[in-house]
């Protein structure tokens, strides 16, 4: 029996940045390999989770992405003192990052924090003002010579965030974004086990996602699907920002409506989740997703692609915060859909708008 | 290599007209390989074959042959020509500079209009004056369209330092050609020198869909960190190549970042890690090819990069070529 919720939590306390993917995929894999019938690896950090559909003809070919990386810092410069200067590899909101303790992956990993020059040394002009991120160090408390024989330029750097339970299902944590979406996939490819299904499903941890999407794109080159499905997740209600930009915490995955949505799928999907009685909410977009969407849909001769988002508070902090029912639902939305799935409904897909 | 380097940064090669510089290249590479084409993007392909005819793998080295230039958009009734950056210029870097036609030959110095400051200048306050007064005469040396790179050649400072407007990536060309004439490797070798890098990488985009190789690995320049205020970059010149960690455009696999450590170590050549968030290369297209392909670099630490007077040092040549050299051996 699969406990997401674990899951979850050994996925988000993971460390895994935009190229840096596989142990994220490891624990992907050790949770998954039983559920389908084919695990293969790609020679850029893409990981593949097949299962084959029953039935006889040809079984149409539906890939899922979720991406495993996460946002991280790098070390780009050790300064005298040992202090480590940083880049951002994805957008952490830097506002976010003074006073954070971190794990610097050197040949060991360590703890740091990260600081500044304190505000009583700050003018009043500074006081004001945001600290930008070249002006962010972290102090790992070790001489220079000491850090230099651990550390090095490039080395990685994650924040140190055990993944907590708030009351009900909420969660909160670091890298919910996107770690939320490997659950749910997971849960999903749990569900189709008690499901028949035509359709064979791919089912992608997809790398490289924080810095332009580009798992997805060479992945969905290689299996070159009749239809993907990206998960990922969308801005969560939260004070201040209005309600067309955020959606509900706990009342059901997001499904996007836009011009990188195919909008027969986005109506089957919305259909379906009535039916089925499973709550779901819709996002409108007037283009890019800045998802996994985006690439996938044009690539090769065009790919029919719809996208399931789960609804995250404080995206890019170390506090990522959802209800964990919104992960459960849109797994079991995207079984029942991909169970749905025929050869008819997929050449019906080539046809755009008309019925 | 010096001479080498010295001779590439001479003929133009402007994004989208790189002519003249691949004409000379084809010429260098041509004794020593086994095959060379060209195709549509005016990519430059010369291609060495594995040690032994059983290997079917592939590697391919990229250096982009083209350099940041200034294209000629109108003329005015002196003749002034006025211009638009093709590529990453800045027009701060360009008041009074010398510059030469890629088609023509012909030289002409940037100008700027009157009583314009430094920091308010754009690209529309500029013109190319080509020494004549009136259009039909300089509609003999220059038409619209047309595309003029610096025109400063190379310098020496010191013992170890070389200095010249197109070291970015003239450097990187010479690398390849060196590697396409020594190196030894189970794997074929195609060296690409790439077109239209600095408008967006388009040459190594299609030289990637077109040899789809197992492993790829981009020979460019990266900025240092080591002069006054600079950016919070570890680079430094003299220090050893850059290994390339992340650019701008991709993050290279730890696999193939690590098997350029080892291949520095091997051969006993100084390196850094070239953390350059900010920087584009041809990585990212090459990588993002088809169903991917893996993709790392070796970077020249350079100073004053989109200026007429880049700086390289000689030592962090040297470096790069012997780790290459190790590394394509170590292939396999």
């Amino acid at each position: 029996m699969l406990d997401g919720k674990q899951l979850l939590i050994r996925l988000t306390e993971t460390a895994g940045g935009s190229g840096d993917e596989s142990r994220v995929a490891g624990v992907l894999r050790e949770a998954a390999e039983s559920l389908v019938d084919e695990v293969t690896l790609d020679s850029v950090g893409n990981i593949t989770l097949i299962t084959r559909g029953t039935g006889d003809g040809p079984h149409p070919r539906v890939m899922l992405t979720a991406h495993t990386d996460e946002i991280t810092l790098m070390v780009a410069k050790i300064e005298k003192g040992g202090f480590l200067r940083v880049a951002q590899v994805g957008g952490f909101d830097s506002r976010t990052l003074l006073g954070q303790e971190v794990m610097v992956h050197g040949t060991s990993t360590i703890m740091g924090i990260i600081g500044s020059k304190p505000p009583h040394l700050s003018t009043l002009e500074e006081r004001k003002k945001t600290i930008p991120l070249q002006e962010l160090f972290i102090d790992l408390g070790m001489s220079e010579q000491h850090v230099r024989e651990i550390v090095a330029v490039g080395d990685r750097i994650t924040m140190n965030r055990h993944t907590i339970h708030l009351l009900g299902h909420r969660m909160s944590g670091k890298a919910m974004d996107n770690r939320a979406s490997v659950t749910a996939m997971t849960i999903c490819l749990d569900e189709l086990r008690k499901l028949h299904h035509h359709a064979d499903v791919y089912a992608v941890g997809t790398m490289q996602e924080e810095i332009g999407s580009k798992g997805a794109q060479t992945a969905a080159f290689h299996h070159m699907p009749d239809i993907a499905i990206a998960i990922d997740v969308c801005h969560g209600e939260t004070p201040g920002v209005s309600s067309d930009l955020a959606k509900k915490l706990g009342e059901g995955p997001v499904l996007t409506l836009g011009p990188r949505i195919h909008p027969k799928l986005f109506t089957a999907v919305r259909d379906l989740a009535n039916m089925e009685n499973i709550p779901l909410q819709v996002e409108v977009s007037q283009g890019p997703t800045w998802t996994d969407a985006d690439p996938m849909q044009i690539v090769q001769i065009g790919i029919p692609t719809v996208l399931i988002s789960i609804p995250l508070r404080y995206m890019h902090t170390s506090v990522e915060t959802l209800d964990f029912e919104d992960i459960r639902f849109a797994g079991i939305l995207l079984a029942r859909f991909i169970a749905t799935i025929d050869s008819a409904f997929v050449e019906g897909l080539t046809c755009y708008l008309k019925n | 290599m010096k001479d080498l380097i010295r001779s590439l940064t001479i003929p133009s090669g402007p994004s989208g007209y790189e002519l003249p510089i691949k004409n000379d290249i084809r010429q260098i590479v041509t004794p020593f390989i086994d095959e060379c084409y060209e195709d549509i993007l005016g990519n430059l392909y010369a291609v060495k074959n594995a040690k032994s005819s059983s290997s079917d793998k592939t590697v391919m080295l990229v250096a982009h042959m083209d350099e940041p230039a200034l294209s000629v958009i109108d003329m005015d009734d002196h003749g002034f020509l006025r211009i638009a950056p093709l590529g990453p210029l800045r027009p701060s870097a360009l008041v009074g500079a010398r510059v030469v036609f890629a088609r023509t030959g012909r030289r002409g110095i940037v100008g700027a209009d009157h009583g314009i400051a430094l920091k308010d200048l754009e690209f529309a306050h500029l013109f190319i004056d080509i020494g004549v007064s009136n259009p039909t005469d300089a509609n003999n040396y220059a038409q619209i369209g047309d595309a003029a790179t610096f025109a400063y050649g190379f310098d020496e400072i010191g013992d170890h330092m070389i200095v010249g407007h197109a070291l970015d990536n003239r450097v990187g060309c010479a690398l390849l050609i060196d590697a396409l004439q020594h190196a030894q490797s189970e794997y074929t070798i195609v060296g690409v020198f790439s077109a239209q890098q600095a408008v967006g990488s388009r040459g190594a985009k299609v030289a990637a869909h077109r040899i789809h190789p197992n492993v790829s690995l981009v020979l460019d320049v990266s900025p240092t960190g080591d002069t006054p205020k600079s950016e919070n970059s570890a680079l430094e010149l003299g220090q050893g190549a850059g290994i390339k960690v992340l650019d701008a455009s991709m993050v290279v696999a730890p696999k193939w970042r690590d098997s350029l450590i080892e291949a520095a170590k091997t051969a006993h050549a100084r390196y850094q890690m070239d953390v350059s968030p900010h920087t584009t290369s041809d990585a990212g297209a090459i990588f993002l090819t088809q169903d991917g392909i893996p993709t790392c670099g070796l970077s020249i630490p350079a100073r004053y990069l989109f200026t007429p007077s880049q700086m390289v040092h000689l030592d962090d040549v040297t470096s790069a070529q012997q780790i290459l050299s190790s590394w394509l051996s170590r292939l396999g």
